[in-house]
């Protein structure tokens, strides 16, 4: 099932990384992703992407560890 | 912190290193000891060493000091501090940053970086830490630019010892530790807009828990390695004697609750004790108090605790409702859930009749062993009881993996918290005898006990130079069976005693080797041979190495077979 996963994270060259190993970890597979720093804050990027996951449970997990990630100031699935 | 234009004397008076601010920094953390290795990339960091008055310790292998630094965390409850060199001093320490990650092991890691001008262009001894640790790490960071050195020390202390510990690597480019600059205060403000310690406990969610225990006709606790981090052992006991609720443990749970009580049950899980396995699968409601639901906890999760609700408090929300959904989640630490679920316990649940069906099961099925004395053969059931009696129930016991660490959780009486240092969630093999080093280097008054088999103990063994040089008095007990024990019961039990690659067919001469390094040992084969050593190594200030060369071919039992449930043991 595909659901769109929308965070708010510090800028940086590590975020997308340690988000990308938890994805590669459960195998799940990114549709889309799209970052981009924000206009109005610094050191702020608005990360979207899409992701197939097996059922919601997988999806809870999954936004409970990025949730947990130092880097990731907020996240949520926004399906 | 920046290079201005000063005279020359002034830049001779104040100009330091970027190493000495990372020292300067490191101290100000109120680290104690540093454990290391040198290398090319952190030549500048070992001069700033040179220079300043520092305690490190200097390991014979990464490994060794990644684990002595878990060793000295897991007991201290202060983090742990390693400095490395770059690529393969790096890469060694990955094992032991799993472990501590898995563990929450409070650990803050040091790496060399080869300069920033050479990154990526696979320099010699570069290696991407950042990439490769990024799972294995809380957090990890790679110092970009001096004047950041300061406060990424401090945030990476932080991170690694509030909320749920574990490990945190700093990556610091050679250049960025050898470039000079004024040595100014600084102040440096951490900075972390994502990283939340959860402080306050959700009051309704007390409640409600509170509602179910005062409710439940056949309440358990499950106490985790969570209630020894927030240091709550206290609280748990007089919450489960106030409220007469029996208590088992997680394998590193062991110690958050005295063993000699009448209301523990033992250790839970795939060698757990009857009484806490049929406790677990016959409650009305559990309530886990800082434990993770691992699988060689829960068995198959399908028939785990199956006419349980589930209360569940963690520091770390990610772990609530993880493995088993929570009926009664509660996001906190142990000790302060404990302290304000007692203020609104206004009734004991009934738990008479409960209690006296769970003392039927461990008074009809405790854990035994066949001993037999007259061939005087040496059992590591035996090995354990023994040492548990002369080490006391102040000493400090580590264990590698496998057998003996089952053995050592079954039959050590673990009576008081931060006495029991085990690898726990990745299984380490190696682990134990460096964590006795930094056991014994955070606890300098207390006995140290290493329990180790000839399988694990031959992964870490360079450490006996360390033991020696600093004179620590750890005792090394090797259970030396010959074998790799948990493999090769494995095999017996369920690939048809194909004891493949399992009996390794050569070993050395431990007392010898021991004694090359300068540090007494004794062979004991014979059961009746064990008590005099055991007495005058305990009486000893010296370090000591004991060969017991205990029965190949014994059993960790009871056991829960793979992919089974709890109520399935066999062995019982």
């Amino acid at each position: 099932m595909l659901r769109t996963i929308v965070a708010t994270v510090s800028s940086g060259s590590n975020v997308l990384i340690r988000m990308t190993a938890l994805m590669a970890k459960s195998a799940i597979r990114i549709e889309s992703l799209h970052m981009q720093r924000s206009n109005t804050q610094e050191n702020i990027s608005r990360i979207s992407m899409l992701v197939d996951v097996e059922n919601e449970r997988q999806t809870a997990r999954y936004v409970n560890q990025l949730d947990r990630l130092v880097d990731v100031i907020s996240v949520a699935d926004m399906t | 912190m920046t290079v201005t234009a000063k005279t020359e004397h002034e830049l001779k008076m104040n100009l330091v290193t970027g190493a000495d601010v990372l020292i300067q920094s490191i101290l100000q953390e109120g680290t104690e000891v540093i454990f290391g290795y040198p290398g090319g990339a952190v030549l500048p960091i070992y001069d700033a060493l040179y220079r300043q008055k520092v305690n490190h310790v200097l390991t014979r292998h990464e490994q060794g000091a990644i684990h002595a630094a878990e060793g000295y965390a897991r007991v201290s409850g202060k983090p742990g501090v390693v400095i490395v060199t770059s690529g393969p001093g790096a890469t060694n320490i990955v094992t032991g940053l799993m472990d501590a990650f898995i563990d929450s092991l409070p650990l803050v890691v040091f790496t060399g970086q080869v300069t920033r001008a050479v990154i990526n262009s696979d320099a010699f001894q570069e290696a991407d830490i950042i990439g490769i640790t990024a799972s294995a790490t809380k957090h990890n960071f790679q110092v970009r630019h001096v004047r950041d050195l300061s406060r990424t020390v401090r945030e990476a202390f932080y991170i690694a010892t509030t909320g749920r510990p574990g490990p945190v690597l700093v990556d610091l480019p050679k250049d960025i530790c050898a470039a000079q600059l004024v040595n100014e205060p600084h102040h440096s403000e951490i900075n972390l807009p994502g990283y939340r310690v959860p402080t306050q406990v959700n009051e309704g969610d007390i409640h409600r828990f509170a509602e179910a225990i005062k409710n439940a006709k056949r309440p358990v606790l499950l106490a985790g390695a969570g209630v020894l981090h927030a240091n709550a052992s206290d609280q748990l006991r007089s919450f489960a004697q106030i409220h007469h609720i029996p208590v088992v443990c997680t394998l590193l749970g062991l110690g958050s609750f005295p063993a000699s009580d009448p209301l523990f049950l033992g250790m839970g899980g795939m060698h757990g004790t009857y009484a806490a396995n049929m406790a677990l699968s016959e409650c009305d409601l559990l309530i886990n108090i800082g434990a993770r639901f691992d699988d060689r906890l829960t068995g198959n999760l399908a028939k785990f605790a199956p006419e349980a609700k589930v209360a569940h408090v963690d520091i770390d929300p990610s772990e609530i409702g993880k493995n088993v959904q929570a009926d009664y989640p509660v996001v906190g630490d142990a000790q302060s859930v404990l302290a304000q679920l007692e203020k609104v316990m206004d009734a004991n649940p009934n738990t008479l009749e409960w209690l006296n069906t769970l003392n039927g099961y461990a008074e009809k099925h405790p854990l035994h062993y066949e001993c037999s004395l007259e061939n005087q053969s040496l059992l590591p059931q035996f090995v354990i009881e023994r040492v548990c009696h002369f080490a006391g129930s102040d000493a400090i016991i580590t264990t590698d993996v496998g057998q003996h660490q089952m053995w050592t959780a079954q039959y050590y009486h673990f009576e008081r918290p931060n006495r029991w240092v085990s690898s726990g969630g990745l299984g380490t093999m190696g682990f134990g005898f460096p964590a006795a080093i930094g056991a014994q280097i955070a606890e300098q008054k207390k006995r140290v006990v290493a329990i180790v088999g000839d399988g694990g103990f031959q992964m870490t063994l360079q450490e006996l130079a360390v033991v020696r040089e600093l004179n620590l008095p750890i005792k090394i007990m090797i259970l030396n069976n010959g074998a790799l024990g948990m493999v090769r019961q494995w095999q017996e039990a369920f690939y048809g005693k194909r004891y493949s690659h399992s009996l390794p067919p050569v070993q050395p001469d431990f007392v010898r080797l021991a004694e090359s390094y300068g540090i007494s040992a004794h062979l004991v084969e014979k059961a009746n041979e064990l008590d005099t050593v055991l007495e005058s190594a305990m009486e000893n200030g010296e370090p000591m190495l004991i060969d017991c060369r205990v029965k190949q071919l014994e059993n960790v039992l009871p056991m829960v077979p793979p992919g089974k449930g709890l109520k399935e043991m066999t062995g019982v």
